[in-house]
């Protein structure tokens, strides 16, 4: 059992050490503003190609229920929507086989006069621009934080380490 | 391959948590003490194998090594699919975790239908591995398909059943690699039910 341990463990250390192509295997979506349209993007991460006829479901601020929109992407992986008005705008693709990603975009009401409001001065520029981004990328920012390498570790420690306090909770258990 | 949360009806959702934590809590318990070792490699390399994918017509598909777990470990592989997909959720946000018992029930079908494969003796080694592997990706396909069809998709998911089937001759070749390398180097690590 112990030599069967050990050849899975190499097994195991062949797949982490084709690490070039680990890649997560999600559904990104990508929202970008541009008056008086949202482009949307999506396609998987570490694909350089975007996601095909994927269903694209456009809910307005307040409406979770029923969707403002449907269409399907383009060849490229994107879709345009008009946005009627200023709010939370909720974004869902679903490339048909159980990936799905989803987006939240805050659009403010200098999206609808067709200007972005000047900012005043420097300061307040500065202050604004990480602003604009936070609230695009408010959806997944937790998730983009972490590399997926340390996630890869944390989670293999994590089931060696249930694995390891399971093993000595069933010897003691044997031992008594 | 991983069901996404939102996309499968609540109630079939909660259903299929609750028969997986069964299954986790049954197959669990009764583990020996010198196969937890071997279980958490396996579930190790069930959440590692998972990130290697390729793209495929448009989307994406990626090696499960369900056929490899239902080989080496039986029934045993049941609480380790669980616990591997339950890291790929928290941690690639690979499935949902309200649907976590949907993908759990899926996998684990691909793992059981290959240890019952393996156990056909008069098949050669050889095509029972790529069988295996092949079963691993296809069962937990079809299941899926099956669920859509319930949630009130439609059929045409089954129409993307020919990505799947090239996910499996993948799966199942890789799986045919593995085996005739434990067969070379330590063949008692292969189980003669």
């Amino acid at each position: 059992m112990k030599k069967a341990s050990i050849w899975i463990l190499t097994l195991f250390f062949m797949f982490v050490s084709a690490s070039g192509i680990l890649q997560a295997h999600k559904l990104e979506v990508n929202l970008t503003q541009q008056p008086p349209v949202v482009m949307v993007e999506a396609g998987f991460s570490g694909h350089h190609h975007g996601l095909s006829g994927g269903d694209v479901f456009i809910y307005a601020p307040g409406e979770a229920e029923k969707a403002f929109q449907t269409g399907k992407t383009d060849v490229q992986g994107k879709f345009a929507f008009i946005p009627t008005e200023a709010g939370e705008w909720k974004v869902v693709v679903d490339d048909g086989t159980g990936h799905r990603g989803e987006r939240v975009i805050i659009l403010e009401e200098n999206f609808f006069s067709g200007e972005k409001a000047e900012p005043e001065s420097e300061e307040l520029k500065q202050a604004q621009e990480p602003q604009e981004e936070a609230s695009e990328n408010e959806a997944d920012s937790s998730q983009t934080q972490v590399p997926l390498l340390w996630k890869v570790l944390v989670g293999v420690s994590l089931l060696f380490g249930i694995a390891g306090i399971l093993y000595g909770a069933k010897a003691r258990q044997r031992s008594k | 391959m991983h069901i996404a949360d939102g996309i499968l009806s609540t109630e079939i959702a909660i259903a299929a948590d609750a028969v997986s934590v069964g299954a986790l809590y049954v197959f669990g318990k009764r583990a020996r003490t010198e196969e937890i070792p071997k279980m958490g490699i396996m579930a190790a390399a069930l959440f590692v194998a998972s990130l290697i994918h390729f793209p495929v017509a448009g989307t994406s598909v990626h090696l499960g090594l369900f056929g490899l777990a239902g080989i080496l470990l039986g029934f045993r592989s049941i609480p380790v699919v669980f616990t591997a997909l339950l890291f790929q959720a928290l941690l690639f946000q690979h499935g949902g975790l309200l649907v976590l018992g949907v993908n759990v029930i899926n996998m684990s079908a691909g793992a059981v239908a290959a240890y019952f494969l393996w156990r056909i003796r008069v098949v050669p080694e050889a095509l029972r591995a790529f069988l295996c592997g092949f079963a691993g990706i296809m069962v937990p396909a079809l299941l899926m398909a099956l669920e859509f069809e319930l949630s009130g998709y439609g059929r045409g998911i089954y129409y993307l059943m020919s990505l799947y089937v090239i996910a499996g001759g993948i799966e199942g070749i890789l799986t045919f690699v593995v085996v005739g390398f434990f067969r070379k180097a330590d063949p008692q690590i292969l189980p003669q039910y």
